[in-house]
C-alpha cells in the first residue's frame, strides 16, 4: 500500500510508465524503487516521493516529538535560569554562613580569653587568701571557730 | 558588723604582712584591668551580636528564596514529565490511527 506524499526530490531516469485510468492527459509513472520501500514517482511531470504507511507514521511521530522537544526546551531554559539563580543564592548564603562562623570563632576566642582571665584572677585571689603567717593564723581551727561562731555570736550580742 | 570586723582584720593583715599587701595591690590592679577588658569586650560582643542577628536574618531571607526557587524548579520538572507523558500518549494514539486518516493529515 503506497501513498503519495509531497516531498520534493529530483531523481533521473524512468523505469515504468502507466496511463492513469479515466484521465486522458494525466500520467503516473514510477521513476525509482528505493531501498527503504518507498518510490519516486512522476505524476503529470512532477516528481514526487511516495512513502509507505510505516514511513508516514514515523514522520508524524517525529513531528510530535519535535513539537514536544520545542516545548521541553523552553521549560529547560527556564529551569536552567532558575538553577543559576538558586546557585547564586546558595553561594551568597554560604558566604553569610562563613561570615557568621568567623564572627562566632572570634567571639568564642574572646570569651575564652575573658574566662581564662577570670580564672587566673580567681586562682590569684585564692593564693592571696592562703599565704603567709597571717593566713596560717587564720587557717588555725580555733581561729576559724572564732570567726565562724564567735563573730556571729558577738554580732548578735552587740545587737542586743 | 561581721563585715566591718573582717575589714578591720584585713586592714590589720595588710599592715602586718607587707607581701600580702603587695600581692593584694597587684591582684587589685589585675582585677581592675580585667574589669575594663570585660567592659570593652561587652560592647564589642553586643555589636557582634547585632551583626550576627543581621546575618541570620539575611540568611533566612536567602533560605526562603532558595526554597521558593527549589519549589519552582520542582514544578518545572513536573511539567517536563507531564510533557513527556503527553508525548507518549500522542505517540500511542498515533499508532492506532487509521492509515487512510493519517494520509489525509497535513504534514
Amino acid at each position: 500500500m503506497l501513498l503519495l506524499v509531497l516531498i520534493l526530490t529530483i531523481f533521473g531516469g524512468s523505469r515504468c510508465e502507466a496511463q492513469m485510468p479515466g484521465a486522458g492527459e494525466e500520467t503516473a509513472k514510477v521513476i525509482e524503487v528505493l531501498s527503504d520501500g518507498g518510490y519516486v514517482v512522476e505524476i503529470n511531470g512532477v516528481k514526487l516521493r511516495a512513502v509507505t504507511d510505516g514511513q508516514l507514521r514515523e514522520i508524524h511521530a517525529r513531528k510530535l516529538e519535535f513539537a514536544s522537544c520545542a516545548q521541553e526546551r523552553l521549560l529547560l531554559d527556564d529551569e536552567v535560569g532558575k538553577l543559576k539563580a538558586a546557585l547564586t543564592v546558595a553561594q551568597k548564603e554560604t558566604q553569610l554562613a562563613e561570615a557568621q562562623a568567623t564572627i562566632e570563632r572570634e567571639r568564642a576566642g574572646r570569651i575564652q580569653a575573658m574566662f581564662e582571665g577570670e580564672q587566673a584572677l580567681r586562682l590569684q585571689a585564692e593564693r592571696l587568701v592562703h599565704r603567709g603567717r597571717v593566713s596560717r593564723f587564720f587557717d588555725n581551727p580555733w581561729v576559724q571557730v572564732a570567726i565562724k561562731v564567735g563573730l556571729p555570736a558577738l554580732t548578735a550580742a552587740l545587737r542586743r | 558588723m561581721r563585715t566591718f570586723l573582717l575589714l578591720i582584720l584585713d586592714w590589720l593583715r595588710q599592715r602586718l604582712d607587707l607581701d600580702y599587701a603587695a600581692d593584694l595591690a597587684a591582684y587589685q590592679a589585675k582585677r581592675q584591668a580585667q574589669q575594663e577588658l570585660i567592659a570593652t569586650e561587652s560592647v564589642a560582643l553586643k555589636a557582634e551580636t547585632e551583626r550576627l542577628i543581621q546575618l541570620e536574618s539575611a540568611r533566612h531571607e536567602l533560605s526562603e528564596q532558595l526554597t521558593e526557587l527549589t519549589h519552582e524548579i520542582g514544578q518545572l520538572e513536573t511539567r517536563r514529565k507531564e510533557l513527556r507523558n503527553d508525548l507518549q500518549t500522542s505517540l500511542d494514539a498515533l499508532a492506532s490511527v487509521d492509515p487512510d486518516d493519517l494520509r489525509r493529515q497535513p504534514l
